[in-house]
């Protein structure tokens, strides 16, 4: 494989990761998603939590919106409190649109890349992670593992165990368990199923 | 006994004859080169004013790094020196260097196509050559032999025989009477990488000025081969479910929250 094609496939693994991390809707949250995220599942060796996920998908009257609820309940609005805001600035700054934020819309700018009007604060997981895939698209390898080591792993790694522990769909514990694998720097252990 | 060759820079005409004959030898497929001639200067150096070429191929160095990094099974191979008929037998993965001729070779049978030698190599002399793909692999890692079957037959490289002017002399650095060994005596030097030592076999004389050229152009650096393994793992990992989820358009959803587009201005 070439490095370009490696660099596309890679690309392509954290536009899908910053996609499971929509808003969950039926327009995209369909059977093909499924199916791309059981077979990600499969090749990381994480059979155990695809059959998990699966089983709680199948047996859901509206699987959808189950996710909805837990999407809201673990990073909009929970009760009593919110489980995990998907925001940098919360962990670093201790507030939303913290000099954190600032720092990483800055580092967006040095490379090229602007937000667009109805975009969410820049330090959303979901476009750290488009940021991410447009980096790794140009070959910016430095770049990349500069933006995963300053900006995007100090506060994931808080952010992390809060889904883990809170989480009660599987979904999205396997997904922030997913974009940990792929943005930490040594992997020589491999995909570590979640237990469940 | 180690096998080099080396480019006379003064003999050089950049005809480009020594990568068409490779080519030809080896049916290596367009874009993908053993053999390359770059073109260099003219450039004012501290030596003065010097243009020259740069042609390359792979160095088979005393410590290839491309050869650490194969991750194929190893296997028990037999090797044979062709003068002496003495026998070494070795475990080697799908890439090592021969304890006889010095050369580096690859068995594409073994070879599993992830192109982590080819990331590894400094002088980019390796490729993965997607012709040879089968049912376990994207292609087979390829790169120069120093023609090994053509000089087991007694012939020299294509590379060397096609040359118009004599410029690249093949033989045995280890014979001091050998034409290869008597141009290193004369100064005749390896492209070595920036600090480090894998003592490359291919070398090269030349005046001053275009040495210095064509040493401060290609001096390579040794890849980081810790990011380099992480990517190549990773691709191949994700590769089979990633390309579904473009087939299906699922990749063009989340995005347009980023977009490129400021000028120089803006940024700052």
């Amino acid at each position: 494989m070439s490095p370009e094609e490696q660099s596309e496939d890679i690309a392509r693994v954290y536009r899908f990761l910053s996609q499971c991390m929509q808003y969950p809707d039926a327009e995209w949250m369909d059977e093909d998603f499924f199916n791309v995220f059981y077979s990600l599942l499969g090749t990381l060796g994480a059979v155990n939590d695809a059959v998990e996920i699966k089983k709680k998908i199948d047996q859901a009257e509206d699987p959808v919106e189950d996710l909805q609820v837990e999407y809201t309940r673990l990073f909009i609005n929970g009760v009593p409190h919110v489980v995990a805001p998907p925001y940098g600035s919360v962990y670093m700054d201790k507030s939303l649109q913290g000099t954190f934020a600032g720092n990483t819309l800055a580092f967006y700018r040095d490379k090229g890349f602007a937000m667009e009007e109805n975009a969410d604060l820049p330090d959303h997981l979901i476009h750290e992670l488009e940021f991410l895939s447009l980096l790794t698209l140009e070959n910016d390898l430095p770049g990349e593992e500069e933006f995963l080591t300053k900006l995007f792993r100090p506060w994931y790694e808080k952010f992390h165990p809060r889904v883990t522990e809170g989480a009660h769909h599987p979904f999205y514990r396997v997904v922030v368990q997913l974009i940990d694998f792929f943005t930490k720097e040594e992997d020589k252990d491999g995909f570590q199923p979640n237990k469940a | 006994m180690q096998y080099g060759m080396i480019i006379d820079l003064e003999r050089c005409v950049g005809c480009h004859a020594c990568t068409i004959a490779c080519r030809a030898e080896w049916e290596v497929p367009v874009p993908y080169q053993r053999n390359w001639v770059k073109r260099l200067g003219p450039t004012m150096t501290k030596d003065g004013m010097a243009a020259t070429y740069y042609p390359g191929l792979c160095n088979h160095c005393d410590k290839p790094p491309c050869v650490d990094e194969c991750p194929a099974d190893l296997a028990e191979m037999t090797f044979k020196d062709a003068k002496t008929g003495k026998t070494k037998t070795m475990e080697v993965a799908a890439t090592w260097k021969d304890p006889f001729d010095g050369t580096v070779q690859v068995d594409k049978e073994r070879c599993l196509g992830c192109g982590a030698c080819a990331d590894a190599c400094p002088y980019g002399a390796r490729y993965v050559n997607p012709a040879l793909a089968d049912d376990n692999s994207d292609g087979k890692a390829d790169k120069c032999t120093y023609c090994k079957p053509r000089i087991e037959e007694g012939l020299q490289p294509a590379c060397v025989q096609t040359c118009i002017t004599g410029a690249r002399i093949f033989g045995d650095l280890t014979d001091p009477n050998s034409a290869v060994s008597k141009y290193v005596k004369n100064g005749a030097k390896g492209l070595e990488v920036k600090d480090g030592h894998i003592g490359p076999n291919s070398r090269y004389f030349g005046n001053k000025k275009d040495i210095s050229l064509l040493f401060a152009d290609y001096t390579p650096e040794l890849a980081d081969m810790g990011s380099v393994k992480r990517r190549a793992m990773m691709a191949s990992m994700v590769k089979p479910a990633m390309r579904k989820a473009k087939d299906i358009g699922l990749l063009g959803l989340a995005g347009a929250m980023l977009v490129k587009g400021l000028s120089e201005d803006e940024k700052n």
